[in-house]
């Protein structure tokens, strides 16, 4: 139903007359929006995609297909304004606790998160060349992580003294929490056309948290100007 | 005797440049008119890549041909009109092909990458089955 719906959505934008066409101040035409999707993949440190309390060093990669849809507004034959959104693929993680207890008993909490992460862009791109069947670009702007996180706690007992298996003291603990997070990211890509509407948009990007480049991401999309 | 000397000097120089200079004109004329008999040459839709001396270069199609300029259709993705080129302003026009469009080249190179990480991956899984 989805594909019908998108593909609905695409007969009409080509089915707009050439009234959103526009003419820069040189004299090159262009169209003044352009919307696309597609598939592709992302690879974030652990920092990044997890909850952060997992006891990993951020420096592991996780990768994740992402689906990504985009619309962009051109103010001139170079210069775009763009919003995005990304989804990635939901993935576990888990984390473990030891909690001293009273009477020398130890407790152990283990945390299963099971993570949802959609990421909203906005950017800013600079393409190169006038009207051509070929635009290499350059973009950058801020990425929003928005994470929606399913934790299931788990707590067990060691016994007081000598060897034994833990036991579950309580049932599992379920609770829903959402964390946002934002980046900076730098990319480059390459406009290609089809035909005067239509284009292929390979792509390849690098975001940055406090401690360096911490998602690295390449995807094809295809769109249409209108 | 030195302002002398000087003036003879500029007169010997300017004496030098202008056979030059004409020299120079000629042949820009004689090349606007082999550009000119070139472009009248040109067999209908023919595509071709000019190049002006402003160092700009353009593809398209000639469409008409006048005693000093021609028509030319640049091929641009969203259509332009035809302008007027003079021949005086040509570097060089050469023939050139319709290629693949850009998007299709894209296409067919991440089709190829996608290809051979499949066929490698089913290498690695029918070397396990053995």
């Amino acid at each position: 139903m989805r594909c019908i719906g998108f593909a609905l959505g695409v007969v009409l934008l080509a089915a707009v007359p050439a009234l959103a066409q526009k003419v820069d101040s040189k004299g090159v035409p262009y169209r003044a929006w352009d919307v696309d999707g597609g598939v592709g993949f992302l690879s974030l440190t652990s920092a990044d995609s997890g909850v952060g309390d997992e006891g990993y060093s951020s420096d592991i990669w996780n990768p994740s297909w992402t689906t990504s849809f985009d619309l962009g507004h051109f103010w001139n034959n170079h210069l775009k304004t763009e919003s995005g959104v990304s989804i990635l693929q939901r993935h576990t993680t888990w984390s473990n606790e030891i909690v001293p207890l009273a009477g020398g008993q130890r407790g152990h909490v283990a945390t299963t998160n099971d993570i949802q992460q959609v990421q909203v862009t906005a950017a800013a791109t600079w393409q190169f060349f006038e009207n051509t069947f070929a635009h290499p670009y350059v973009t950058g702007g801020a990425r929003f992580g928005l994470l929606q996180i399913d934790s299931t706690s788990e707590t067990y007992l060691f016994p007081v003294s000598g060897n034994g298996y833990p036991t579950r003291s309580s049932e599992p603990v379920h609770s829903d929490s959402v964390k946002a997070r934002v980046w900076p990211f730098i990319g480059v890509g390459s406009k290609s056309y089809f035909n005067e509407r239509s284009f292929v948009r390979p792509e390849m990007t690098l975001a940055f948290n406090g401690r360096g480049p911490s998602q690295f991401g390449a995807r094809l999309v295809f769109g249409i100007d209108f | 005797m030195t302002n002398c000397r000087r003036f003879i000097g500029a007169l010997v120089v300017l004496a030098l440049s202008i056979p030059s200079a004409a020299m120079a004109q000629v042949e820009t004329a004689g090349e606007a008119e082999r550009w000119h008999d070139l472009a009248e040459r040109l067999e209908p839709a023919a595509l071709i890549s000019v190049r002006l001396k402003d160092g700009s270069r353009t593809r398209g199609t000639v469409v008409g041909v006048g005693s000093s300029t021609m028509t030319f259709a640049p091929k641009t993705r969203i259509p332009v009109p035809p302008r007027d080129i003079r021949f005086d302003d040509v570097a060089s026009i050469e023939r050139t092909k319709q290629g693949m469009n850009p998007g299709a080249k894209v296409v067919i190179s991440a089709a190829s990458v996608v290809g051979g990480m499949l066929a490698i991956a089913a290498l690695i899984f029918a070397s396990g089955i053995d």
